[in-house]
């Protein structure tokens, strides 16, 4: 233990020598000043919150893991160009220890430099919302402007058994037509099926089930938001009737309201209409005048938040989030570094994180599949460079996948409960999964590289 | 000798710096001369903008590309908090790129804006398209004549026109945050050119320095008006200086936020009459005026040529504000005024271009003003515009009275409407004479409440020998429909800002 202390505080020196790293936390110290004064919300508070959460934050997070990236590649290819490594490896120490001892000096800095930005941030943010409270007059408080919710979603089934039951009769029966491949028939058979289910047409009745979790604070309102595409053209508002119902049948509201199309569409609760329930029932009637159909979003059609918990229980839990990625990231580098040369193994982290960023991406084209040769459909069709590129983004998008996941920071600006689960989930993964996994590779690596040969 | 190869060296790399520095003053004035200004520096530019259109070069581009497939992102997912500073950074990029103002102006004050069911948040949006355009591209594009006609064309079309749900919102909005500037419809401009041009003059003014002071003690910023005119107190405002000091502060206000120049608007009413500056169809008059001075090519010419015929022409129409003293009530009646003007602008644009919607238009506003200024009791007039109209359009009744003419038009054949629909026509013409009435304009609630009897005359004639016809399909008495107006005028109610 204590030699991985002592590497560790090695390698807190030799990032503070490192110019790069010194650029970049002089940037972080800029971004965390600066920006606040600089950057403009749409003059609503829920607007300030997104958006210095999300800049100030996010830059500061995405500017240390650079910098982690950098350190730990410069911490063993850096230090075996420099020859320093030398010293170390010659000692009666094991490989691990040195990966731990870096590891853990590079991620006790880069950690604590993110605590005191979101700390700043914070405060920032609070001292600003606070003084725009009151230049409104508004009687609310930051800590209730701040407060998280949780999502709740409707509990219903997947469209999917139902398409693939759908989609086996129709090849028995030979109406899939041939230049349709079955992949390509089951997409259509599942926006098809949810479709019927989220289509509400005029005087249509749509109905929800919704679990309810105890919420933490009566005080403040639940709120349901609702989001859905009409058959008219255009933004024109499409009048509605909402009844939320208890377990049995009763009627505990029953509001009208004008939906907009495509946009983020809200009803604010009582606040006690909700308390000591388990479960209710939404119904939508499509009450307007002219024949239009309303389509409920699939994904977030219908969503009621509930008051969950203070700000700063999230802003520790979205910490976790962060500090979980930031500690794979370094060992990323460390591995990377312990590889291949610095410029290569520099560059590999670069794309590897990149890769991770743009991992929506990846995913959608891997999505947006053909069928396969070697699938259970012999019908396929599809030309063997589809399949090749199709089977690269697979390929991509399963090894990035346990190193994403959904973005802290945006659950943060958003109000959004970051949950227990995601929370273990991320640190198993990422922090002791993808780290130990990476901690191992690279001692290997390092017990069976022969440091301080000519060219090394 | 080494040191002499280094002088030298540094000398060389000196001048071919001084030589690149004079060559690319050439280079940008036979950029200038080709109309490719890219290059041009910005004008006005702030530091950040300056600094950030040097130093990224080319890479600009991209990031304002990556921006800019943020910014269609969050749109899509219905989070619109972060667009505001996205496109202001997407617009500091390129801050030449007439197009990326426009588009970026256009999106949040319409796409966005109608996101939104309450009025004032989509009043919000509307300001933030308005605000991008007028005090930051103008700013740093002032002799661009396409976004001058940008910026008048979101007043003239989403502020003055009817199409948005809330233009009603946004009309009354608009005019109470100029309101207290211009204390009425126009600015006193010879009052304004009689103060003290910049705030160090203002400090010179004999009691100002002592007023300031008083003000800065008393907790407040003398330099923000909005602050001190809602917290002043009293004996604050009955200062020597006050007067002086106020009006300085409207001014200047006015003046940065809604970056109107009072010369400028003193010249446009020289030129098309007195203007209500609290209205929408003012600015856009305006800036396409702006536009007009600055513009280029032809389409740039005759854009704001139209758009300043169409200003003046929705000024003629809706281009006067009746409020009562305590602001319930909020009304757009015609300014007279302005007519002779709008027909010399259609008269020009007629002759510069053969366009058949120009004399389209042309007929349809000679048929306006037949009517406006026959409910205005402007007979002669009236008569004038009608002989106008008949000259320009042979096909146009050439033998009916100007009585028939208007009764027909504003009726069309109303002996053949159903029993509703006359009755809803009569009864809003009657509306309309109680509310013109209550506006305190005698003149048109006189000519709605004669065109409410002679169209209750026009309908029931046929019936009136006939009274089962009557029985079945006749109108209520006029004092009937009457008190229904007066009832439904005491139910309605405009949207408070």
């Amino acid at each position: 233990m204590k030699s991985v202390l002592a590497i560790a505080g090695i390698a807190i020196r030799s990032a503070f020598r490192s110019r790069v790293v010194l650029s970049l936390f002089a940037m972080l110290l800029a971004i965390i000043v600066f920006l606040p004064m600089t950057i403009r919300s749409d003059g609503t508070m829920q607007g300030t919150i997104q958006i210095m959460l999300r800049y100030a934050l996010g830059l500061s997070f995405g500017i240390l893991s650079l910098s982690g990236l950098w350190s730990g590649c410069a911490a063993v290819a850096g230090e075996i160009e420099s020859r320093t490594l030398h010293l170390v490896v010659t000692k009666p120490v094991r490989s691990l220890s040195i990966w731990l001892g870096k590891w853990l000096g590079i991620f006790l800095l880069h950690g604590s430099l993110l605590v005191i930005c979101s700390s700043i941030s914070t405060a920032l943010l609070w001292h600003r919302l606070d003084r725009e409270i009151e230049a409104s007059g508004q009687t609310v408080s930051v800590r209730d402007l701040l407060y998280v919710h949780r999502e709740v979603q409707p509990d219903e089934p997947s469209v999917l058994p139902e398409a693939r039951n759908r989609l086996r009769e129709e090849i028995a029966a030979q109406q899939v037509p041939g230049d349709v491949s079955p992949d390509q028939r089951l997409r259509e058979l599942i926006q098809q099926l949810q479709l019927e289910r989220n289509a509400v047409s005029r005087s249509g009745v749509r109905q929800w089930n919704l679990p309810l979790p105890p919420a933490s604070r009566t005080d403040l309102s639940p709120r349901l938001v609702y989001r859905m595409s009409s058959s008219n053209v255009g933004a024109e508002p499409i009048p509605g009737r909402w009844i939320l119902r208890d377990t049995n049948g009763t009627a505990l509201m029953d509001i009208e309201q004008e939906g907009i199309p495509t946009a983020v569409n809200q009803i604010d609760l009582p606040p006690e209409l909700l308390a000591g329930r388990d479960q209710i029932t939404l119904e939508y009637i499509n009450s307007g005048d002219r024949p239009v159909t309303v389509i409920f979003h699939p994904a977030d059609g219908l969503i009621l938040q509930i008051p969950a918990a203070d700000f700063p229980w999230n802003l520790a839990r979205s910490l976790v989030l962060m500090l979980g990625q930031l500690g794979f990231f370094i060992a990323a580098g460390l591995t990377a570094g312990t590889l291949f040369s610095f410029p290569v193994a520099a560059f590999l982290s670069l794309y590897l994180m990149i890769m991770i960023r743009t991992a929506g991406y990846i995913q959608g084209m891997a999505n947006r599949v053909v069928a396969t040769p070697w699938s259970d459909q012999p019908e396929a069709a599809g030309s063997w460079g589809t399949y090749l590129l199709t089977g690269i983004y697979r390929i991509l998008a399963a090894l990035v996948q346990p190193m994403t996941g959904h973005d802290p920071l945006q659950a943060l600006a958003l109000g959004r409960l970051i949950s227990t689960r995601w929370l273990i989930d991320a640190v198993l993964i990422q922090g002791v999964g993808l780290c130990g996994l990476l901690a191992l590779v690279t001692s290997f690596a390092l017990s069976r590289k022969e440091i301080g040969l000519p060219g090394q | 000798m080494k040191r002499l190869y280094t002088i030298l060296l540094y000398g060389l790399g000196l001048s071919c710096l001084f030589g690149a520095g004079r060559l690319n003053l050439h280079l940008l004035d036979v950029r200038r001369e080709q109309g490719i200004t890219q290059a041009d520096p910005v004008e006005n530019a702030p530091p950040l903008v300056a600094f950030t259109t040097v130093t990224l070069g080319g890479f600009r581009g991209i990031i304002a590309d990556l921006l800019w497939l943020r910014s269609s992102k969050l749109q899509e997912e219905g989070r619109y908090f972060e667009l505001v500073q996205l496109a202001d950074w997407i617009t500091k990029l390129e801050p030449r790129f007439t197009e990326v103002w426009a588009y970026q102006a256009w999106n949040l004050a319409y796409n966005i804006s109608v996101m939104f069911p309450a009025p004032e948040d989509r009043w919000r949006w509307v300001q933030h398209g308005i605000e991008l355009l007028r005090n930051e591209g103008i700013r740093y594009n002032p002799g661009d004549a396409r976004l001058l006609l940008e910026l008048g064309w979101l007043y003239q079309h989403k502020i003055a026109g009817t199409l948005d749900d809330a233009h009603l919102y946004y009309k009354r909005a608009l005019a109470e945050s100029l309101e207290p500037l211009l204390s009425g419809a126009r600015p006193d401009f010879q009052r304004w050119k009689a103060l003290p041009p910049n705030r160090e003059a203002l400090q010179q003014v004999k009691g100002m320095a002592s007023l300031l002071d008083r003000l800065r003690a008393a907790d407040m910023d003398p330099w923000r008006w909005s602050q001190v005119h809602d917290t002043a107190p009293r004996e604050l405002r009955l200062d020597p200086a006050w007067p002086v000091y106020s009006a300085f502060m409207k001014r200047e206000t006015f003046e940065r936020v809604f970056a109107l120049s009072p010369e400028t608007m003193e010249k446009i009413e020289d030129t098309y009459g007195p203007q209500d500056w609290r209205l929408p169809t003012s600015h856009s008059l305006y800036w396409a005026y702006r536009a007009r001075q600055v513009a280029r090519d032809t389409y740039e010419q005759v854009s704001s040529r139209r758009m300043i015929f169409q200003s003046l022409q929705e000024a003629f129409r809706r281009g006067r504000l009746v409020q009562n003293p305590d602001h319930s009530l909020f009304l757009l009646s015609p300014n007279l005024d302005v007519l002779p003007y709008v027909l010399q602008g259609y008269r020009e644009a007629m002759a510069e271009s053969e366009n058949p919607s120009l004399r389209d238009g042309y007929r349809n506003f000679l048929w306006d003003a037949v009517f406006i200024l026959y409910t205005y009791q402007e007979q002669t007039k009236a008569q004038s515009m009608l002989d106008e109209l008949r000259r320009f359009d042979p096909t146009v009744d050439q033998t009916s009275s100007l009585d028939q003419v208007v009764l027909h038009l504003f009726a069309g054949r109303v002996e053949q409407m159903t029993q509703e629909e006359a009755t809803s026509v009569v009864e809003g013409t009657l509306l309309q004479s109680l509310l013109w009435a209550q506006a305190g304009d005698a003149r048109r609630a006189a000519g709605f409440e004669q065109l409410a009897v002679q169209l209750w005359s026009t309908y029931m004639d046929p019936r009136m020998n006939d009274p089962q016809l009557r029985e079945r399909t006749g109108l209520p008495p006029l004092m009937q429909l009457r008190q229904s107006a007066a009832l439904r005028l005491r139910e309605s109610r405009s949207p408070q800002p």
